[in-house]
Order: C-alpha cells, then structure tokens, then sequence
C-alpha cells in the first residue's frame, strides 16, 4: 500500500517527526511503521486509526488521499437557531462563534431523551452559563 | 442483518471506518480490537477496572464522576480556572435525563490531564448506569474523530448511540476478562439471575446488574430472552389519552395492565424464533405477573407455557415450556425467560 505510506511519510515530516516519535505516539513498532511507510506491509484499519488520530488526519485522506486535516473547516455553518438567539440578543458574530465552538466541545451525549441536534440547543441558556468566559 | 445494520449512520460510520461485512459486527469487532491490542501491548489486563484505565490512557479521556451537586461544582471549578468555559453550563447539559457526556479541552497538556473530559453523572439512581456510561463514552473516542466532530447531541433512540451501547456491551465485558468468571460461576443448563449476581459480584461490582444480565445473556448459546414488565396501556390506548381532543368518562377510561415495557432475545432466540413481543400482555397465570402482584415476594421462578401469552387480537405465542426466573425491580418486574429441554 505505498500510497498509504507516501502519505503517512510526508505528514511525519511536515511535523517534523522521526519515525520514532510517530510509532511512540501511534502505538506502533517503529520497524512496522517503516515498512509501512516504503510500501512493504498492509495496515488494518484500526491500526491506521490510531495512526491518523496521531497524525492529525482523516482516515479518508491517509486511505484515499481525499479531504484534509480533521481540524476546522474553512467555512463556519451557524446553525438558524444560534443566528436567530445572537441577533435578538445583540451578542457580536465573534462571541456566536464562541458560542458554538463551545457547544461543539461537547463531543458524546448520553441521554434518554429524544434526539436533539444543534437547532434545538437553548442558546439562550447556554449563552447565560458561559457568558464570562466569552471573551 | 439487524434493523440497526441498516440504519443510514452506522453503515456510513462501518464504511468510513473502512470495513467491510455486517456493519454492527465489523465496527464492534474494530474497537475489540484496537482494545485487545493495547491490552496486549500492555502485556495484559487483569481487571476490567484496569482496562478502562488503560484505554482511557490511551484515548487521552479522564473521567470525573458527579456523585453529588459538590462535585459538580467542584468540576467546573477546576475546568473553568484552566480556560474550559464550557464547563460553566453543566450543571444546564447534566439535566434528569442525561446520564453523561465528553468534552474535548481546548486547553490541555502534560500537566492538566487529558485531550477529553467524560463528566459521568452518578447523583441519584443515575449512579446505577455508572459502569455502562463510562463505557459509552469510551465507545464514542474508539471510532473515528470525524464521527466525533460530526456529533450532536444524541439520545438512546438514535442508531449511534445503539451502536455506542452495543459496543460497551462488548468491550466493558471484554471477554478475555469476563469470558473465564461467566465460565467459572455458570457450568451448564440455565441461566439463573442469583448466577448473574455472583458474576457481578466476581467481575466488577460497579457494573450494572442489567448490564451484567446483557453480557451473561450474550455469551449464551441456548436461548435467552429478557422481559421487563411494567403497568402499561395498550398503544391505542396511550394515543387517546395524550390525545387533547378526547375526554374520557369515569367508564370508559383506560386501565394500565402488566405489559411487556423491553424484550431482549439473545441470538440463539433470535435463530429459533424463540420471541415475547413488546407492549403484549402479561397473563395473570405467569409467574411474572403473579411476582409483580404479590407485594410480600421478591423473586419467584418456575415453569410455564409460553402459549398463554396472548395478544389483544386474540392470537397467542406459540406453545412452549419455559422456565422464568423473575424478580422485582423498582416498579418494574425483570425476568429470563429460557425454553426448557
């Protein structure tokens, strides 16, 4: 799979990792990740998992090369229900930004409740428990 | 194939993951082994409490257990001084019905602990689904970081969440640990609830009794099917009554009866047709009705024949002995129900 390996190889060095540093954080044998990296061992998906998660990247990109980082893109979506609360609240795009990156922190939700997306948070309530941290 | 083999997001989460096969299998068996691994890295685990340190370890994930409002606010205390404001609407996000929930930190390193926070909330009987929320949570970080990013908040209704919980199921009751205490305190025959005590009891205390059940009916080769009864109207009746336009009289309204509230088969059932059908009637004649009326016993077991299991309609389950094992539960009954030989 040398693609796979071009890829992994070119994200350690952007970073400025040896393979060392990568097979440490990956929780890899530094020998597997070699012969990874010069296409001469195929990967399972969980190990490369763990090897994307190091790495900052998509399982997507290190497998088919297609997207980028997992980090933010590059155009924010508001969702209505937050735009209707900051424009009737007066709050700045700046602090509805803040707003949400905050609610996106939340990553798992265990509850016996309906489901319930980002549309239905009650900003309002919301925007009242974090307000002083909105700066 | 189960219906939640076919939902939309767990076969895009099996495919972004890039398995192939049973989509609820490939990915429970992904995060087996991505534990097993670590676990083997590790040279072995020898207690489940050990293991979820080690893949907390691993997910850089601390836990911190809400045991009473003190601790809360104690919580958000110590989050909030390290810049984690998010912290602040806790105490808003653990409403009565969410158990748990993970936080990734903005602000972490070396010395302020872990990439992700999962608040559990263990006030009141919530304290009963520690084990299993821990676990869910851990579920979560084991698939993908994209999945992560994609979340919203979900409840226990929704295809993920079933999958999270299928997937602590599994790995909360790793086998390599529980596979030898489940063999050690059952040698053959029936599944007993005192059995599933003891199990408990030998695995991990803090682990759910229903959880244990899951895990103990799981690993059964024979059939076994879990039924939780519970004072219910039939599912016309319940739409009348939420019904604004309807008014009863004294007469004519409805009367709860002891019904079917969850059924569970294990696979063996599932392969045998075996099967109690949700909301259905429990029959006065049943052990489990006969439990739940009698206020001075607690458990209660025996034979019974499934055939008296009727539905409104007038049809029936099919024939065939059973033995239940039933006990109270709340205001519920819980009982397995397993066909004898």
């Amino acid at each position: 799979m040398p693609a796979v390996g071009e890829r992994i190889k070119k994200r350690r060095n952007e970073l400025g990792w040896t393979q060392d540093v990568l097979a440490k954080k990956a929780g890899v044998s530094k020998g597997f990740l070699s012969d990874l990296e010069n296409g001469k061992r195929n990967v399972g998906a969980d190990t490369l998992h763990d090897i994307a998660r190091a790495l900052t990247l998509s399982l997507d990109y290190l497998m088919a090369g297609e997207k980028g980082e997992t980090g933010p893109p590059s155009e924010v979506q508001i969702p209505a229900s937050l735009a209707d609360f900051a424009a009737r609240a007066g709050i700045s795009f700046r602090q509805a930004l803040m707003l949400l990156e905050m609610q996106n922190q939340i990553v798992a939700h265990r509850s016996s409740t309906k489901k319930e997306n980002l549309d239905k948070v009650d900003w309002q309530k919301f925007y009242e428990a974090v307000k002083d941290f909105l700066q | 194939m189960t219906r939640l083999d076919q939902e939309p997001d767990v076969v895009a989460l099996a495919r972004e993951l890039g398995l192939r096969g049973n989509p609820v299998e490939a990915v429970v068996r992904f995060c087996e082994k991505r534990v097993g691994r670590w676990a083997d890295d590790h040279g072995g685990v020898e207690t489940v409490t050990a293991l979820e340190q080690l893949v907390a370890d691993r997910l850089q994930l601390v836990f911190e257990d809400v045991c009473s409002d003190g601790d809360l606010k104690r919580i958000i205390a110590k989050y909030v001084t390290q810049r984690e404001g998010v912290f602040a609407a806790l105490p808003d996000k653990l409403d009565p019905t969410t158990f748990g929930l993970t936080i990734k930190r903005k602000h972490f390193g070396a010395r302020s602990g872990g990439k992700y926070v999962a608040v559990i909330d263990c006030r009141g009987e919530k304290g009963t689904r520690r084990f299993f929320t821990r676990w869910h949570e851990i579920a979560h970080l084991l698939v993908l970081e994209k999945e992560l990013d994609a979340l919203v908040r979900r409840s226990s209704h929704d295809p993920i969440e079933r999958l999270m919980d299928e997937i602590a199921g599994r790995i909360g009751f790793y086998e390599p640990l529980f596979g030898p205490v489940f063999d050690g305190q059952h040698k053959r025959g029936l599944l007993k609830l005192k059995t599933i005590e003891a199990i408990r009891n030998a695995y991990c205390d803090n682990a759910s009794f229903q959880a244990t059940l899951f895990a103990c009916q799981r690993r059964m080769t024979t059939p076994v099917i879990y039924v939780e009864a519970e004072l219910k109207y039939k599912a016309d009746e319940e739409r009348r009554l939420r019904s604004k336009q309807r008014k009863f009289f004294s007469d004519d309204r409805p009367v709860a009866k002891l019904r079917v509230g969850m059924t569970v088969p294990n696979q063996a059932a599932i392969d045998q047709n075996i099967r109690v059908v949700q909301n259905m009637r429990v029959p006065e004649e049943s052990i489990v009705h006969k439990l739940h009326t009698n206020p001075s016993a607690e458990q209660a077991s025996g034979k019974e024949n499934l055939g008296s299991w009727e539905f409104s309609d007038g049809t029936s389950l099919p024939d065939r002995i059973v033995w239940v094992d039933a006990r109270k539960a709340g205001d519920r009954t819980i009982a397995i129900v397993q066909p004898t030989k």
